[in-house]
C-alpha cells in the first residue's frame, strides 16, 4: 500500500490543527456563497 | 479539482441549479429559499480526492419539508460520484447545537437512497474546543483505496479522541 497520499501527523498538535482546519471550512463555504449571492442579486443575504 | 456538470444535473434535478464554480451550485426553491451547495477539496488527512460537502441555506427562512430539495441535492451528489476516485466528507453544521439532528437526517437520507449499497458511509464524533462535531465520509465501494481511506479517517479522528 502506498501511504504517501495520506497525511502523517508527528504530534497531537499537528493532528488537532488539521482537525480544526477541517471543521472550520464551513465558514469559508458560507463566506464564498454569500459573496456570490451578493454579486448575483446585488443584495446581502441574512446572516 | 473536479468539475461537475450543470447540464447533467439540470436534466434530472427538480430545481434548476446554477453553477457558481467547478463544483458548486446555487438553486432557489418554489418558496424562494436559496441554497448554496457544493464540494471543496479538503486535504486534512488525505491529499487526493477528498472533498468536503456543504449545503447552506442562504435565506433567512425555512419552509417545512420540501422533498425537491433533497432530490436536487441527491442528483448533485450522484454527479459528484460519477468520479470514481473521490471521497465526500460531510461535517454536520453545529449551528444551534443541532448537529446530532442533522446527522440523523443525513443517515435517513442515505439509508433510504436506492443505490446506498454501492457506497460506504462511516461516521465519527469528536470533541474540538469543547464542541462536538460529527463527521462522515462517503465513498464508492469500488474506490481503489476504499479500505485505506476508511482506516485512515478512523485513525485521524479516533487517535485524537484517545489523545
Amino acid at each position: 500500500m502506498d501511504d504517501s497520499v495520506f497525511v502523517k501527523f508527528n504530534s497531537e498538535e499537528e493532528r488537532l490543527a488539521a482537525l480544526r482546519k477541517m471543521v472550520g471550512m464551513r465558514k469559508i463555504f458560507e463566506a464564498r456563497a454569500r459573496e456570490i449571492y451578493e454579486k448575483k442579486y446585488g443584495v446581502s443575504v441574512a446572516q | 479539482m473536479i468539475k461537475l456538470s450543470e447540464n447533467a444535473i439540470n436534466q434530472r434535478a427538480p430545481y434548476k441549479v446554477e453553477q457558481t464554480g467547478d463544483s458548486s451550485f446555487m438553486f432557489e426553491t418554489k418558496h424562494g429559499v436559496v441554497y448554496s451547495v457544493g464540494f471543496m477539496q479538503d486535504v486534512s488527512f488525505y491529499r487526493e480526492g477528498v472533498y468536503q460537502f456543504y449545503l447552506i441555506n442562504l435565506s433567512s427562512k425555512t419552509i417545512g419539508v420540501d422533498k425537491n430539495i433533497s432530490e436536487t441535492v441527491r442528483v448533485i451528489i450522484e454527479d459528484f460520484f460519477t468520479h470514481k476516485e473521490v471521497v465526500m466528507l460531510y461535517i454536520c453544521d453545529t449551528a444551534d447545537m443541532r448537529q446530532e439532528f442533522r446527522d440523523r437526517l443525513f443517515k435517513i437520507w442515505f439509508n433510504t437512497y436506492e443505490k446506498c449499497d454501492l457506497y460506504s458511509l462511516y461516521t465519527a464524533g469528536m470533541m474540538i474546543d469543547n464542541v462536538r462535531y460529527l463527521s462522515s465520509v462517503l465513498l464508492r465501494k469500488d474506490h481503489p483505496l476504499h479500505n485505506q481511506v476508511l482506516s485512515k479517517f478512523h485513525d485521524f479522528i479516533m487517535e485524537h479522541n484517545e489523545g
